[in-house]
């Protein structure tokens, strides 16, 4: 947390203001995912109500209702606290064993994390969509398996971008004088070496939350996602395509709802990179050095 | 060469691609026909095949015995048999075979082929999924080269209707032995059209056999969204295309180039209930259930009025059709009755299974559904299936299944538009069939279901099938009803003389193209 200010800052100085409204935007998104059940009732959100269905923008429905007749805001609010919860659960999930996997792997390099990092690149060999949907097939769909099969496809990714650092890392003059000291494996590689690659960690971790807003509305769109009456952006993206021509709002709702949140995601996670790379200059882009 | 040239004038091609050929010069030659559907289908053998976008081809590549006589379901007429005979005691039936037919690998149409073919029907290791309609013929007999008796144990009202359905087609049994297993992919019959190819999820081909093909190709494509079907019909790669959506069909009407079909659809949908497990075993409750559902608010908002509000268990056009009082809308007197049975509540969540894209707008409107059975204080669990899994978890045996009540779920959408009276309810209703998968058991309905398929006046066999219709009604619904279907059909402006039977089989031979 303590980095965020100065993150912010930054921003600022460099006059990178789409990141800052990428953070905005993230803000807004994730206060509204916290607080959907005070703005919303789980009720609103999922009541059926055909006498209002395809209403149009008004006063008391601003984004109209869907085909169910059901509020879009409310559908919306409730849809965001399902993509922020698949991905931050997933990314998170995946995140952890990366590292685990990603460190450990790098850190003893021996048989086993040699062929522990082959079946990694077997893994990656599979287009994620692909593989996600292998494990929603076997899984059956529902929100916990989505999240799961997110999971499990984004590892391998995150083990190979941490290893590599990790390799070279545990080699340098500090590790060593630490090893010299008498620190164990565990303390070098806890203390010492995983640390030193907290940027990293942020930045990927930033880009795969996008990544995976995307890929857990996509498998939505197919139906495996959380089933209804679970508001999900993909899935109301799929159920009301076919009134793009009749009625647009209930499909571009969900749908620029998901264009910018992707986008935020992406841009924090470009001003991040900027922010944590120590080669890039800390001056205005554009700005004579 | 120059890349970057070249990427330019391949732009250029491409936008003139996409720009150019709209209207006259896309649209397929006349005597091609293209038509386009929302699935594809399991088999090519009439024995085998369970889906009704299948009948659509073999209705095109095979003769049956009979035929029904235009798409009013009230006559019959001969397509191999020219004429044929019943016995005074009405249980043989006696058909003779027009003289000279050939099947497309250029073997005999005669009685001997038709006698393997209803033996391979009936044949148990064999394994048809339509066997139970061929049950009730005891024996075959060909009596002369283009003779052939069917007798009956017991007197059969609807041998010519079941003898004039698709699975009764006549395969050329040379045809049969040269495939083998690979037969439902390499189909042989003797209708107007020839088989050409099939790739399974991408198209089918006919080829005109014979003078009575009116075109010289006819090309069945699975579209599966309905969306895409349209746009192929505005780009006028497509002639027919079915299922249109009904918030399309302004859409359609705008546009000069294409024309519009309502056509009435046998077709009703419905949820079906699993009436071994608690609380469908209990025919109050699958009474109550019908009164939680606003069918109206479904019709109109989610259909845009293409359907209509069940009156009977069947929909109108189906023999046997009575209409009745709709339920009305009542989710209070639901409530209540599940309070009465249940006065704890009913505490499991009800497991709702629904196809996707299979029926007219069936997952919203079984979401709809999910929403009047969580308004009367029901939990319920949804999944929305893929078709084919769909279709072989549903007719599973074990548990997990839905396999005849030892299913996993409550309730799952299901329609049907099998147009006769006898196979449409016996083979879901009568206990212990092959198609009665909720388990659904009224010794009054079995009863009156099979006197009534032996019953040889038609007066008195549809009294018994208008008293099985009130039962199914007022008394021990087997489902929750849903919505009768209507046939949207969009074509091109120069299609004519388009018609589909109510079970939405449409005939595509007797199509003109301009």
């Amino acid at each position: 947390m303590s980095g965020v200010v100065p993150f912010l800052r930054f921003l600022l100085a460099t006059r990178r203001y789409m990141a800052l409204l990428g953070v905005a935007v993230i803000i807004l998104f994730a206060v509204a995912a916290l607080a959907a059940p005070l703005l919303f009732s789980w009720t609103v959100a999922t009541r059926v109500n055909l006498g209002d269905a395809l209403a149009t923008p008004s006063l008391a429905l601003p984004l109209g209702a869907d085909e169910m007749g059901r509020d879009m805001v409310a559908r919306l609010v409730w849809g965001a606290r399902t993509s922020l919860l698949v991905a931050g659960l997933s990314v998170g999930a995946a995140l952890i064993a990366g590292l685990l996997i990603g460190g450990l792997c790098g850190y003893y390099d021996n048989r086993i994390s040699f062929i522990t990092m082959r079946a990694m690149d077997a893994v990656i060999s599979f287009p994620r969509i692909l593989l996600a949907i292998m494990l929603i097939t076997i899984l059956g769909p529902g929100m916990s398996s989505l999240t799961l099969a997110i999971a499990i496809s984004s590892v391998p990714v995150f083990a190979r971008l941490f290893r590599g650092p990790v390799l070279s890392l545990k080699s340098r003059d500090f590790v060593l004088a630490s090893r010299s000291l008498g620190a164990g494996d565990m303390r070098l590689l806890f203390r010492h070496v995983l640390p030193n690659i907290a940027s990293l960690v942020i930045v990927q971790g930033s880009i795969s939350l996008a990544e995976a807003v995307l890929i857990a509305s996509g498998l939505s769109f197919l139906g495996l996602g959380p089933q209804p009456p679970v508001p999900e952006w993909g899935a109301m993206i799929a159920q009301s395509r076919s009134h793009l021509m009749s009625t647009p709002h209930v499909v571009l709702a969900p749908g620029i709802a998901l264009f910018l949140l992707v986008l935020s995601l992406n841009l924090v996670g470009d001003g991040l990179r900027d922010f944590t790379d120590p080669k890039s200059s800390r001056i205005a882009p554009g700005a004579a050095p | 060469m120059n890349p970057q040239l070249d990427r330019r004038a391949l732009m250029v091609a491409t936008a003139a691609a996409a720009i150019a050929p709209r209207g006259v010069a896309a649209q397929t030659p006349r005597e091609i026909l293209t038509f386009i559907e929302g699935s594809d289908f399991d088999s090519l053998d009439p024995a085998i095949s369970r889906t009704r976008s299948a009948e659509i081809l073999l209705t095109l590549m095979f003769q049956r015995l009979v035929k029904w006589k235009g798409t009013a379901l009230s006559a019959i007429e001969g397509d191999i048999a020219e004429r044929w005979t019943t016995s005074a005691n009405g249980l043989a039936w006696t058909f003779h075979l027009r003289p000279g037919q050939r099947f497309h690998d250029g073997t005999n149409v005669d009685a001997d082929a038709v006698k393997a073919n209803f033996d391979r029907l009936r044949d148990v290791r064999f394994g048809s999924p339509n066997r139970s309609l061929f049950a009730v013929i005891a024996d075959i007999k060909v009596e002369a080269p283009l003779v052939i008796t069917f007798s009956t144990a017991e007197p059969m009202a609807g041998m010519l209707e079941v003898l004039a359905e698709s699975a009764a087609s006549i395969n050329s049994p040379a045809g049969i032995q040269r495939a083998g297993r690979n037969y439902g992919r390499n189909p042989v019959g003797s209708g107007p059209y020839k088989f050409e190819e099939w790739t399974p999820g991408e198209r089918a081909v006919l080829v005109g056999a014979s003078p009575a093909a009116r075109f010289r190709r006819i090309i069945y494509r699975p579209v599966p969204e309905p969306e895409a079907r349209l746009i192929e019909l505005e780009a006028g790669t497509a002639d027919i295309a079915t299922g249109i959506a009904p918030e399309a069909v302004a859409r359609v009407r705008a546009n000069p180039r294409l024309k519009l079909a309502v056509i009435p659809s046998s077709f009703q949908v419905f949820f079906e209930l699993n009436h071994k497990r608690p609380p469908f075993d209990n025919p109050r409750l699958c009474r109550a259930i019908n009164h939680a559902v606003d069918h109206r608010a479904i019709v109109e908002r989610i259909l845009g009025g293409f359907g209509s509000v069940p009156d009977a268990p069947v929909a109108p056009g189906v023999q046997s059709y009575l209409p009745q009082e709709p339920y009305r809308f009542d989710p209070d007197f639901a409530r209540r009755e599940f309070a009465a049975v249940f006065p704890g509540g009913f505490n499991e969540p009800l497991v709702m299974w629904t196809s996707v894209g299979r029926y007219l707008k069936d997952q919203q409107v079984a979401e709809a559904v999910q929403g009047y059975l969580n308004a009367i204080g029901l939990r319920t669990e949804f999944r929305a299936w893929e078709w084919a899994s769909y279709q072989q978890t549903l007719y599973r045996r074990q548990q997990g299944g839905t396999g005849y009540g030892s299913s996993a779920a409550h309730m799952w959408v299901l329609g049907t538009s099998i147009p006769t009276a006898d196979w449409r309810l016996s083979r879901r209703l009568v206990t212990g069939q092959s198609a009665n998968l909720g388990g659904y058991s009224d010794p009054r309905v079995d009863a009156l279901l099979n006197g009534a398929r032996t019953q040889l006046d038609p007066a008195r066999r549809m009294a018994a099938y208008h008293e099985v219709s009130r039962i199914l009604w007022t008394d021990s619904p087997p489902n929750l009803f849903l919505y009768n279907q209507q046939q949207i059909i969009a074509m091109q402006r120069g299609i004519d003389n388009f018609d589909a039977f109510a079970f939405e089989i449409p005939l595509l031979n007797q199509v003109t193209k301009a």
